[in-house]
């Protein structure tokens, strides 16, 4: 009991990291938590399936995005750009799908199968997606 | 020509940008328009001492992915000098099957990996700089490292949490046309060998206009190679390793000149036996993201071993006509090192030095592919979709292909300057 309540509060000060931004996926995402290592892989296009699974990521335009970049991925958001223009123009994998609203957004997210997007804190989740916690260092 | 090319940018300014989907096939493009400018020199475009606007690429692609399965193609216009002239090709078109992320085939037209950035040397939106070392991509040579047809085996493996091994196989051929270096040797070779030869005539070359520029073809045999990139993922370092084998027959064809009357094909052959080149490069390759530093060094060793028929040789003849080499082949060994930062959100700036050079030289080689480069520009993203480069260039020790069809000018300079709009 002493061991879950340290595990519980040690996802709650690693979730106070990333402030007002949560990461979120499908009903079908094939994991309950991430790692940060995984997380930047998936986001930064090193790799593309997460436990056998084929994972579709989904992001939203603006300084949500950029704030993303800086917290979650340690980069800047042209250098997140440019590696995903360099994949759209030469024929490379899948590229995250870009929304303009999170609303528009979190319905895609909700149908599809593996997916797995970022969104502020304060937006209320559909039925079909669920936070997905990151879990801080390797 | 120019104004259709200012009023697609302004049409694209216009336009709300976006990439799209249609029937879950990904839409994206983009349009280049460049001003070139050289001083001391005409580089790639006649008349780029006096400024030229020749310089426009077009992209257009359009990707699906279903399960395990990618099928994507884009096509490529281009206006380069010489070259294009607003073609449609095809850039790349390929399926592939990814099996997991360590495995995937990929069949057709594939981008070719030649250090750590040839793959996305057209795709401006990807980079600060406007042009890539011309001291191990050089535009005159562009046609060998573009894209391969046939198949590729690739995979992501990742080695514990925080590291990368990427590797990249393949075998094929491909389609080197009416590029700047088919253009030079054939007018090259045409005008050398005719004194020599006493009227040899060797077509494809432009300035045969009675033949076709459909045969200026490098007939590639076999084209192999593979890359291994190791990346230490916390810092986002690599550190690559490249090999390319090229084999292929350059199909010149030498005609008697003495009793050809000046129209169509002349009917007798003094050689046909053109040139043969075999040619391997080893690159090594390394970069890191130092927060808003990129710092990148690339370093290239080319054998190139080639063999030709008589009348090549005499274009190398000695004193008294005797041929000095009959065989060739000549070593290259290129490097360059680059730092960018990016100062704003939307600036960036780069500065850059590289040198290639002969460490083995025939009397051929000893014309070409000699070069020191320093280099400095800087990129603005004036929104999402649209951006401008300004780039600076200062060579020295210059010996390119091109140099010869121009002027011996060893030292010279050029200012690049472009718009770019995509979605």
């Amino acid at each position: 009991m002493k061991l879950h309540l340290i595990a519980f509060l040690s996802l709650v000060m690693v979730i106070d990291l990333y402030g007002d931004i949560v990461v979120v996926g499908g009903k079908n995402f094939p994991t309950e938590n991430l790692t940060e290592a995984s997380l930047k892989r998936l986001f930064l296009g090193h790799l593309s399936f997460y436990e056998g699974e084929r994972v579709q990521l989904h992001q939203i335009e603006g300084d949500l995005l950029k704030d993303f970049c800086k917290k979650f991925l340690q980069v800047s958001m042209s250098n997140y750009e440019r590696r995903w223009a360099r994949r759209i123009f030469t024929g490379k994998g899948r590229v995250p799908r870009t929304y303009k609203t999170s609303s528009d957004m979190l319905k895609s997210l909700a149908e599809s199968e593996h997916g797995l997007a970022f969104v502020d804190s304060n937006v209320e989740l559909p039925a079909g997606v669920r936070v997905i916690p990151i879990i801080k260092g390797d | 020509m120019l104004r259709s090319t200012f009023f697609c940018l302004q049409l694209l300014w216009l336009l709300p940008l976006q990439a799209f989907q249609v029937d879950e096939v990904d839409i994206h493009g983009s349009l280049s328009q460049s001003y070139l400018k050289t001083h001391g020199h005409e580089f790639l475009i006649p008349g780029s001492q006096d400024g030229a606007l020749d310089y426009t690429e077009l992209t257009l692609n359009a990707h699906k992915q279903f399960d395990r399965w990618n099928i994507g193609v884009q096509g490529l216009s281009r206006d380069f000098g010489r070259e294009g002239d607003f073609e449609l090709r095809l850039d790349w078109g390929h399926v592939e099957y990814n099996a997991l992320d360590a495995l995937s085939l990929r069949f057709g037209r594939v981008k070719l990996p030649f250090g750590l950035y040839a793959e996305y040397r057209d795709v401006d939106m990807a980079r600060t700089e406007i042009f890539l070392p011309q001291t191990f991509l050089p535009e005159d040579y562009r046609g060998g490292a573009v894209a391969y047809d046939g198949l590729g085996v690739a995979g992501d493996i990742a080695l514990g949490e925080t590291q990368l091994l990427q590797y990249h196989l393949f075998w094929g051929t491909n389609s080197i046309k009416d590029d700047f270096f088919l253009n030079f040797l054939t007018q090259d070779i045409y005008e050398s060998s005719t004194a020599i030869a006493a009227g040899a005539l060797f077509p494809g070359s432009s300035a045969f206009p009675g033949l076709s520029q459909d045969q200026a073809v490098l007939d590639t045999k076999s084209l192999r190679g593979g890359q291994v990139v190791w990346t230490y993922e916390p810092w986002l370092w690599r550190l690559g390793y490249n090999f390319l084998h090229y084999i292929g027959h350059f199909p010149l064809m030498a005609y008697d000149l003495k009793n050809f009357g000046g129209v169509g094909t002349p009917s007798v052959v003094l050689d046909e036996r053109g040139l043969e080149l075999d040619i391997m490069w080893h690159i090594l390759s390394t970069d890191l993201v130092l927060g808003e530093w990129f710092l990148r060094a690339e370093t290239m060793l080319r054998y190139n071993d080639y063999t030709q028929g008589d009348l090549f040789m005499d274009r190398f003849a000695g004193p008294g006509g005797v041929t000095s080499n009959l065989a060739n082949g000549d070593e290259l060994w290129s490097w360059y090192f680059s730092a960018q930062r990016q100062i704003f959100d939307n600036t960036g700036i780069y500065a850059r030095f590289g040198k290639s050079m002969m460490t083995k030289e025939t009397p051929r080689a000893a014309s070409t592919n000699q070069l020191s480069e320093l280099s400095v520009g800087v990129r603005y993203d004036f929104n999402q979709h649209v951006l401008g480069k300004l780039q600076a260039f200062h060579y020295w020790d210059y010996r390119g292909a091109l140099d010869q069809a121009t002027n011996q000018d060893k030292s010279w300079g050029m200012l690049l300057a472009r718009v770019t709009v995509h979605f």
